[in-house]
């Protein structure tokens, strides 16, 4: 008996230690092993608080439409309430657009086209977060005038850092010779509207294309589009057939301002903002000279938002150095650029200084013909999906750079559109931006500079990688996904409060969501 | 072209918004349509769709069989189907609309009994019937004009009636459909 007791202690402690694991830089605890609905993956991990987890689940049909389904999870992450996304009035069903955490409240965003109207409306109601029942009456939020229900426009958010404000914008339906039109309205945490704003740009849509906005703690909205010149190419003559805008709305959409980023002859390939405490905006990213698929080096500049001037600008191409950890050294000399690094994101310190984070990433497409003995021919189209190597570039507050590094990742799979590749990053005050990411265990131990071993699907690990304030990197095995025969997708981690994220792990039908801590 | 930021004075406010979904469609609506598809095979038949509601519709056709016939493709080695001189044809649909938009217009899943009568200038008559269960998609751009695309298998049993010995010979073969209907929302 006593054997029986002392072996079924055993048990549960093994059994709890394997849902809680931890490395030198953080420790994730994993809910219960969940059998999900077939075809379906975790969309959005909405938001956690101490009530529980809520989640936005895609469920994908093999005729008709996909479905969305609203998940409620308790603390320990079990699930306790999946319930299909049905937004109607009166019988008429609206599109379901997003789903948003606010203050503690969960709002559901649905869309109607009226094709009387020809108008496309954007309406929004509280769900309670545990037991799915709508509350109170649904409210109209906005609404785009639209051409048709196939071109219609779009809805788009996005929410502040601290959570208090809410930016949406109503793009309007394409009218190639139309000027490029859009209104933004700012909310705050309860959906109570601050400010609004039509907005006409002096460029025709067919060559202006929005590239990303944001908004920040005080409600301002900062968008970033791209303007061609005459058509939609990225080259004229071997020069760049485009310019960058960046515009601003401040003091609540009262103070307004529109910056054209243009260097010159060189190519700006990726560029973001993102403001300063200082009230101006810093604007970074990378250039290139041959084009808009390699990068040459990294510029950073202000811009004041009451006039759109730029200032403090600077360029400073990749020493041989830094290109010869990515390729030859007679590559490097002959002036070779890095090959397709998309910027991912500026993070901003308090002291003005900043980051920029980009992966490598791109798709290769092989078609291979055969001949079989009988003189037919079958061919094979096989998509290959690079998420490589990770660089971050550090500015001090005055816009020069300090250091750059490589964070060393091999992420390549075939058609599978990298559904468990890339990274999610974190950072913290000290400055330290923790990436998590599978990767070969091989890796781990390996020298810098040494070839890298491919990420190995179900044998490979959870890389929780440190890189600290002086772009020295560390790295430490979160977690064997081959202990729980699920692997973790980085895409759908989401940060939900300063120390903690929300990771999830899936194979087939499977998943499991974690709480990951990270030790700071 | 684009959104006009109505006013929106306070959210706090019960706002009636019924007048958003002003376009709500009302029941029965109707189509007609033909389908180019059949013309190749010289079935020229006009269709009538009629939805009941949000969900449910029924669709028949009348038309007739032109003298001519490029066979299909079961038939392509029938060489009883040489001697057209023509005939008619006639269909009945029941159309299951999904909940995502309202019918007539969006994905629906059906069911259809159609049958063709050819009278040749030989010693028989050709009586074919088909049995058919399918998917489709019915688009209407601006509300009046509609492209429906479908395709469904099942099954076809054919008759020949000799008209100098009054004989039938039966035969059977599965059926694959594939085409397009376009027409116009009369109401």
């Amino acid at each position: 008996m006593k054997h029986l007791i002392v072996c079924l202690i055993c048990l549960s402690a093994i059994a709890l230690s394997a849902d809680a694991q931890t490395s030198k830089f953080g420790n994730v605890t994993w809910g219960p092993e969940i059998t999900g609905p077939s075809k379906s993956t975790m969309s959005d991990m909405i938001a956690s608080d101490d009530e529980g987890v809520y989640a936005l689940r895609y469920k994908g049909a093999l005729m008709g439409y996909p479905k969305m389904i609203l998940e409620y999870y308790d603390p320990k992450m079990n699930l306790k309430k999946s319930t299909e996304i049905n937004m109607t009035f009166k019988e008429n069903k609206l599109d379901f657009e997003y789903a948003l955490y606010s203050n503690g409240n969960l709002y559901l965003f649905g869309s109607y086209y009226n094709s009387k109207a020809k108008t496309n409306y954007l309406f929004y109601q509280q769900w309670n977060k545990k037991t799915h029942a709508p509350i109170g009456s649904m409210k109209k939020i906005s609404e785009t005038v639209s051409k048709s229900r196939y071109n219609r426009g779009s809805f788009e958010y996005d929410i502040s850092p601290d959570k208090s404000k809410i930016i949406m914008l109503d793009l309007a339906a394409f009218l190639r010779e139309d000027s490029e039109k859009f209104s933004v309205r700012a909310l705050d945490e309860n959906m109570i509207e601050l400010w609004s704003k039509e907005v006409s740009l002096p460029y025709t849509d067919k060559l202006f294309r929005v590239q990303n906005f944001w908004v920040d703690n005080d409600g301002n909205f900062y968008m970033v589009g791209k303007h061609y010149f005459d058509k939609v190419a990225e080259k004229k003559k071997g020069e760049p057939n485009f310019n960058y805008v960046v515009v601003t709305y401040k003091n609540e959409g009262t103070v307004e301002s529109k910056a054209t980023i243009s260097l010159g002859d060189y190519f700006i390939t990726d560029l973001q903002v993102a403001p300063r405490t200082d009230g101006s905006v810093f604007c970074a990213g990378f250039y290139s000279e041959k084009g808009t698929r390699t990068i040459k080096g990294s510029y950073g500049m202000n811009i004041n938002p009451e006039t759109g001037a730029v200032s403090n600008k600077q360029l400073k191409e990749f020493e041989k150095e830094f290109l010869t950890l990515f390729m030859s050294e007679k590559k490097a000399e002959k002036g070779k650029e890095l090959f397709e690094f998309d910027l991912d994101d500026i993070v901003m310190y308090e002291d003005g200084s900043s980051t920029l984070i980009a992966e490598q990433y791109y798709v290769k497409v092989v078609t291979t013909t055969t001949s079989n003995p009988q003189g037919g021919t079958s061919t094979r189209t096989t998509y290959y999906y690079y998420y490589n190597d990770i660089i971050a570039v550090h500015y001090d507050a005055n816009n020069n750079i300090v250091w750059k590094s490589k964070v060393p990742k091999r992420q390549v799979t075939t058609n599978d559109g990298g559904y468990f590749s890339s990274y999610f990053a974190v950072t913290d005050k000290d400055k330290n931006i923790y990436f998590v990411f599978n990767d070969n265990p091989k890796n781990i131990t390996i020298k810098e500079g040494d070839k890298l071993f491919n990420y190995n699907r179900k044998e490979s690990v959870i890389n929780l990688l440190r890189l600290d304030a002086n772009g020295e990197w560390e790295k430490s095995i979160l977690a064997k996904n081959k202990e729980f025969d699920m692997i973790t997708r980085p895409k759908v981690a989401k940060l939900v409060n300063e120390n903690e994220a929300l990771i999830y792990s899936e194979w087939r039908k499977s998943y499991r969501l974690g709480k990951l801590s990270f030790k700071g | 072209m684009m959104s006009f930021l109505a006013t929106l004075p306070a959210f706090a406010q019960e706002e009636d918004i019924s007048g958003y979904f002003s376009d709500a469609q009302k029941y029965p609506t109707l189509v007609i349509k033909c389908d180019p598809v059949l013309l190749i095979h010289g079935d020229l038949a006009g269709f009538v769709e009629v939805n009941l509601g949000q969900r449910i519709a029924l669709e028949g056709s009348l038309g007739i069989l032109l003298p001519y016939y490029l066979p299909e493709l079961i038939d392509i080695f029938d060489d009883k189907l040489t001697n057209i001189k023509g005939g008619v044809s006639y269909s009945a649909s029941a159309r299951l609309y999904s909940k995502k938009r309202k019918a007539p217009e969006g994905f629906y899943g059906f069911t259809t009994f159609r049958q063709r009568k050819y009278l040749t200038d030989g010693e028989y008559n050709l009586n074919n019937k088909d049995f058919i269960l399918g998917w489709g998609y019915q688009f209407i751009p601006q509300n009046f004009v509609t492209a429906d695309l479908y395709y469904g298998i099942g099954g076809r049993v054919k008759k020949f009636n000799y008209n100098d010995t009054r004989e039938t010979d039966m035969g059977g073969a599965a059926i694959f459909l594939i085409g397009v209907r376009i027409g116009f929302k009369i109401i």
